[in-house]
């Protein structure tokens, strides 16, 4: 009686992952496993062929697109990063009205994407809300309109990242100040009793105990960088800066009969992100830390 | 000690100001957005854009110069600090719409019919004077086109001539003081030509406010977007399946995390990550041939099921979190039943 409970209790968290399992394996990996084999099939034939591929190398698009997408990557990652963990550094403290900042701070990423694209492409028209703004703060005249949108592609690229910043620096802070508010203030002390300033403190007890959330916060924000695509269609249309997912969106939605090319590239950028984040989780060492 | 208290309210001042600071620049944008959206054509399309969205419109009602017997309306601008005109035209039902459609100010017509009247009145009392500066105006503009054509031909000339070349500086010289000149006698102008049609205005004209419905835009959009109610509870609908089928799945998913140490666990936490690997558009095909085998397609249902592989994963983490926080505070909580009532004996 008792072994069978035991027993019984053993395999009580499989059964509660089950469900998870077998939903995946329906409605993710089967689809995956089904864009991965019609990648290697012509369109309209039903053989062997590398001829989706073929073509992607040899869209000069491609490079373009991943050059974007690496550019992408490093700079809004590193400058989200870091001023969101500068932020949630400085306001890490309770304070009256913390609720209040705190929910506003999670409404950009709530926004729906078309929404962020509208709001921003009418703000950086050359008649739009921004340069109006700047003309009424005294910061521009009248005929020395910024034209934002006219800007070759590294500085569209860069107005993207802005846009891309001021939706995501709100949320990642917030999760890097739920992280800070769990490190228990005995800690804090103790590094101060023990004799360290402020540098010192944040470098040896609040950034390791902070090292899972920045971890999850980073890892997440990395994944979804590499897929950025709908902000900038919203803003510039296809093609104008090439980003990995627009082409792929582009493939599948602008031009008809190059569903499997599609397919394809969407391959080429999962094994892109699968990449990069597998390295990332070796080099910050997410998974020594589990096991352990 | 009272130092010490004035560094600590400065202090404390700064670090609002800071706060404030990063509210207003995430609410800046949504603020424009709804801003906006609460604007007539006429005043999204302005220049410096208003802060705010007006709740009136002013009028000017003048008579038209080109149609015989028509009127011409035109309405204030903020930005500009002057009228512009909009509408000529001797049929009123006509000029109320186009009104209405470019200011989202519908003029009630017998409002309109009575301005009218009282602009026949006063364009017949300074019958005269209109008829003089309107004279004015026009060779004030015939002046101007003048003047135009000779700025042009004057900048035209000096393109042609090399401004390095010696030989010509004599009428390189020449040329580029005509520019100025002519350039100083065009803004004089303009500038007569504002003071005469403010008077005209004042002399020949009406001027009147309307209300503003604010929710034109609004009615709008559900006006002409068929189906939109439909669409919207639709979206509701949507969003609770995909909520039901997370948080029922992924919330049992997370119990096991928190609760379970068991083989595997790492790896089926990193899944969630794997599973936002692949992008979401390319397994859209696939995924509509599934849910039609299942009779989902085209239904709240299906769309739920294809949202809810994204959400899982995150429902996993954050339930698994949330479980083991109810346990750190029922430890705490049983801890207390000890100390206190000493009765609970706890392994």
């Amino acid at each position: 009686m008792v072994i069978t409970a035991t027993k019984f209790k053993r395999y009580i968290p499989y059964l509660l992952i089950t469900p998870t399992i077998l939903y995946y394996a329906i409605f993710w990996l089967r689809p995956v496993l089904a864009a991965v084999f019609y990648s290697f099939q012509e369109e309209g034939s039903s053989t062997f062929s590398l001829a989706n591929y073929k073509t992607i190398f040899s869209d000069p698009f491609f490079v373009k697109a991943i050059i974007n997408t690496g550019i992408f990557v490093a700079i809004s990652v590193t400058i989200e990063f870091v001023v969101a963990l500068g932020l949630a550094l400085l306001i890490n403290k309770k304070f009256r009205g913390a609720g209040l900042f705190l929910s506003l701070a999670l409404i950009p990423m709530a926004l729906p994407a078309t929404a962020v694209g509208a709001m921003w492409s009418s703000g950086f028209a050359t008649y739009g809300w921004m340069n109006s703004l700047l003309y009424k703060a005294g910061l521009i005249a009248a005929d020395g309109k910024i034209p934002f949108l006219a800007g070759n592609e590294f500085q569209s690229l860069m107005l993207v990242i802005i846009i891309d910043a001021w939706q995501v620096i709100p949320f990642m802070m917030v999760i890097l100040l739920a992280g800070l508010q769990g490190i228990p203030k005995e800690s804090i002390e103790a590094g101060y009793i023990f004799g360290g300033n402020k540098p010192t403190v944040l470098r040896k007890i609040t950034m390791p105990m902070l090292k899972s959330s920045i971890q999850t916060a980073l890892i997440l924000r990395i994944i979804s960088a590499i897929q950025v695509w709908l902000i900038i269609v919203m803003i510039y249309g296809y093609r104008r800066i090439p980003v990995l997912l627009e082409e792929v969106v582009f493939y599948k939605e602008e031009l008809l009969g190059f569903y499997r090319i599609a397919l394809a590239y969407s391959v080429i950028v999962a094994m892109i992100v699968s990449i990069v984040a597998v390295l990332y989780l070796k080099v910050s060492g997410a998974f020594k830390k589990e096991e352990a | 000690m009272a130092r010490k208290k004035g560094k600590k309210i400065i202090s404390s001042t700064v670090f609002y100001i800071f706060v404030a600071g990063i509210a207003t620049v995430i609410i800046l944008p949504i603020y424009f957005l709804v801003s906006i959206s609460f604007m007539s054509d006429q005043e999204a399309y302005d220049w410096p854009i208003a802060l705010a969205p007006a709740f009136s419109n002013t009028f000017l009602l003048q008579q038209s110069d080109d149609i015989p017997g028509g009127f011409l309306i035109s309405v204030y601008s903020r930005s500009k600090k002057d009228f512009s005109a909009i509408f000529d035209s001797d049929d009123l039902g006509k000029m109320i719409d186009f009104v209405n459609r470019k200011t989202s100010s519908k003029i009630p017509k017998s409002l309109l019919e009575e301005k009218i009247q009282e602009l026949n009145q006063i364009t017949a009392q300074n019958k005269a004077q209109i008829t003089e500066l309107k004279k004015q105006l026009k060779e004030e503009n015939i002046n101007i086109s003048r003047l135009n054509r000779d700025i042009v031909k004057a900048k035209q000339k000096l393109k042609l001539i090399d401004p390095e070349d010696e030989t010509f500086r004599e009428i390189r010289e020449n040329y580029e003081k005509q520019l100025e000149v002519k350039t100083q006698e065009k803004s004089l102008a303009e500038e007569r030509i504002a003071q005469i049609e403010k008077k005209l205005r004042e002399i020949g004209g009406v001027t009147f406010k309307v209300r503003k419905n604010i929710f034109a835009s609004y009615i709008t959009f559900f006006r002409v977007t068929s189906d939109s109610v439909g669409a919207l509870l639709r979206s509701i609908q949507v969003a609770l399946l995909t909520v039901l089928i997370s948080l029922s799945i992924g919330g049992m998913a997370g119990y096991a995390f928190a609760r379970y140490v068991f083989k595997g666990k790492n790896m089926l936490k990193l899944s969630v990550l794997f599973v936002r690997m692949f992008p979401g558009i390319a397994i859209a095909m696939p995924m509509v041939i599934i849910l039609a085998q299942m009779g989902f397609y085209d239904k709240p249902i299906g769309l739920s099921l294809v949202y809810s592989v994204g959400q899982i994963g995150m429902t996993t983490w954050i339930t698994a979190s949330i479980f083991m926080g109810i346990s750190v505070e029922l430890k705490r909580l049983l801890r207390f039943l000890v100390l206190h009532v000493g009765e609970l004996s706890l392994k």
